[in-house]
């Protein structure tokens, strides 16, 4: 009774192991901790336990670790790399339709001067900022190249046209922070949701095998998720605001926007979590939210000009180090792999 | 190369082990100094692995319990016999110098 209560518990205590490595292990180690145990222990010692959770950092924590999911971080950008691109086209198309539809019916909701992955509320367009015309269509269009090249499976050319958008936008969007010519200062995220969507495409083509590769690796429900995912985004885009006559604060309209974003990411999170990439596509998806957090941040009172030239280029530049941080990890692995199993296929 | 590294390799150097068979031959190779517990063990087998210095042998059931054998590769002999090398090179120039201080 005893041996059955502390195996228990031993596999308790290696829950902490990556899925993989208990896959492999699990049993035989605890087969080992078993032999290893004085009889009539019924629970681990306290030393033993730190060890077994000391164990699992390292392995957790260590670049390069071969085993089953040697190709993990790789595959997962790849899948990124095409459904990235197709979820933010997707999210500003439905965005726009449903603002024409909205139009169409007679309504004038109101042009938001802030912009989704490409605000959808195109009916005042023309009466609008000229500024803000001209930045929405080319944020489309941009958005059209990339998403179509990658559908294409033409990762070098996709690469390409996301660095373009890239250094564009992101330069724009810290030159917006920074003197607010468009928006009002005191909406700093905004311009950053320009950035953060592409810049996470640019690295996961980068890093991966590219959109190829990732074709391959989605399967129906896949398709279905990113389905799901762009009205969630579309929603997002919409900030809620066209089906309201009357202007809404922006700082609710953040809020809002925040909670949208939140659906969108747990949505995804449950839809993918329990697949082999799910963890990693719900990180890699969870970034795009992350300009919604800024926002609720200035909900909270992140608010100001020294604000938007702080939090701008600092929240672009912290982006930027966590996907390096993934780049660099995936190279190294795929180097200790011997090249991985994906790197021909692009 | 750290003295846990060393032992487990010295312990694969006679053939395969399992996990359990390691922990006790680096306690023995030791003689008691090195007591090596499941989790160092464990992530000290995942590194090597994942640098070509160890592979899985075989594996086998003993009372209900997946036993796994473990193999040096090729790389993992030659490391360990590099490493051997120098330690017994520091070891005779230690060795040397006490002597030339004792005379």
């Amino acid at each position: 009774m005893a041996a059955a209560r502390l195996e228990v518990r031993y596999r308790r205590l290696l829950r902490c192991y990556p899925a993989d490595h208990r896959a492999a292990h699990c049993d035989e180690m605890i087969g080992v901790l078993l032999a290893a145990a004085e009889p009539g222990r019924d629970r681990p010692g306290l030393r033993e336990s730190a060890d077994l959770l000391a164990g699992a950092a390292r392995i957790r924590l260590r670049p390069g670790r071969a085993l089953s999911d040697r190709n993990g971080w790789r595959d997962a950008l790849a899948v990124f790399s095409l459904a990235g691109p197709v979820l933010v086209l997707a999210s500003s198309i439905l965005g726009w339709l449903a603002g024409l539809l909205w139009s169409i019916l007679g309504h004038t909701g109101g042009l938001t001067l802030d912009l989704g992955f490409a605000n959808g509320a195109y009916e005042n367009l023309e009466s609008a900022h000229p500024v803000v015309a001209t930045m929405m269509w080319l944020l489309l269009s941009g958005q059209a190249v990339v998403a179509v090249l990658a559908l294409a499976g033409l990762r070098r050319c996709a690469t390409a046209a996301a660095a373009v958008y890239v250094l564009y936008f992101g330069t724009y969007a810290v030159i917006e922070a920074t003197y607010g010519w468009v928006f009002p200062a005191m909406m700093v995220a905004v311009p950053l949701l320009l950035v953060v969507a592409p810049l996470t495409s640019l690295a996961a083509l980068l890093a991966s095998a590219g959109p190829r590769r990732g074709r391959q690796l989605m399967r129906l429900r896949h398709w279905v998720y990113l389905a799901a995912g762009s009205v969630g985004g579309a929603a997002l885009t919409l900030r809620l605001s066209v089906f309201v006559s009357t202007p809404i604060r922006p700082s609710l309209l953040a809020l809002l926007a925040a909670a949208a974003a939140a659906a969108v990411v747990l949505l995804l999170l449950t839809a993918w979590l329990s697949s082999a990439h799910g963890k990693r596509l719900a990180v890699l998806f969870g970034v795009l939210a992350f300009p919604a957090l800024l926002q609720l941040a200035e909900y909270c009172g992140l608010q100001g000009p020294t604000a938007a030239t702080v939090y701008v280029p600092g929240s672009e530049a912290l982006v930027l180090c966590l996907l390096a941080v993934i780049i660099y990890r995936t190279r190294r692995r795929a180097k200790s792999a011997g090249g991985g199993s994906g790197q021909g296929v692009a | 190369m750290q003295e846990p590294t060393f032992l487990i390799l010295a312990s694969l150097a006679a053939g395969p082990q399992h996990g359990y068979g390691i922990m006790t031959d680096v306690a023995q190779i030791s003689e008691g100094r090195v007591r090596l517990r499941a989790g160092t063990l464990y992530a000290a087998l995942d590194r090597l692995s994942t640098d070509g210095l160890l592979d899985a042998d075989h594996e086998e059931i003993v009372d209900n319990r997946l036993r796994r054998y473990y193999r040096l590769t090729p790389e993992g002999r030659t490391r360990l016999a590099d490493e051997t090398a120098r330690l017994r090179a520091n070891a005779a120039v230690a060795a040397r110098r006490l002597r030339l201080a004792g005379n």
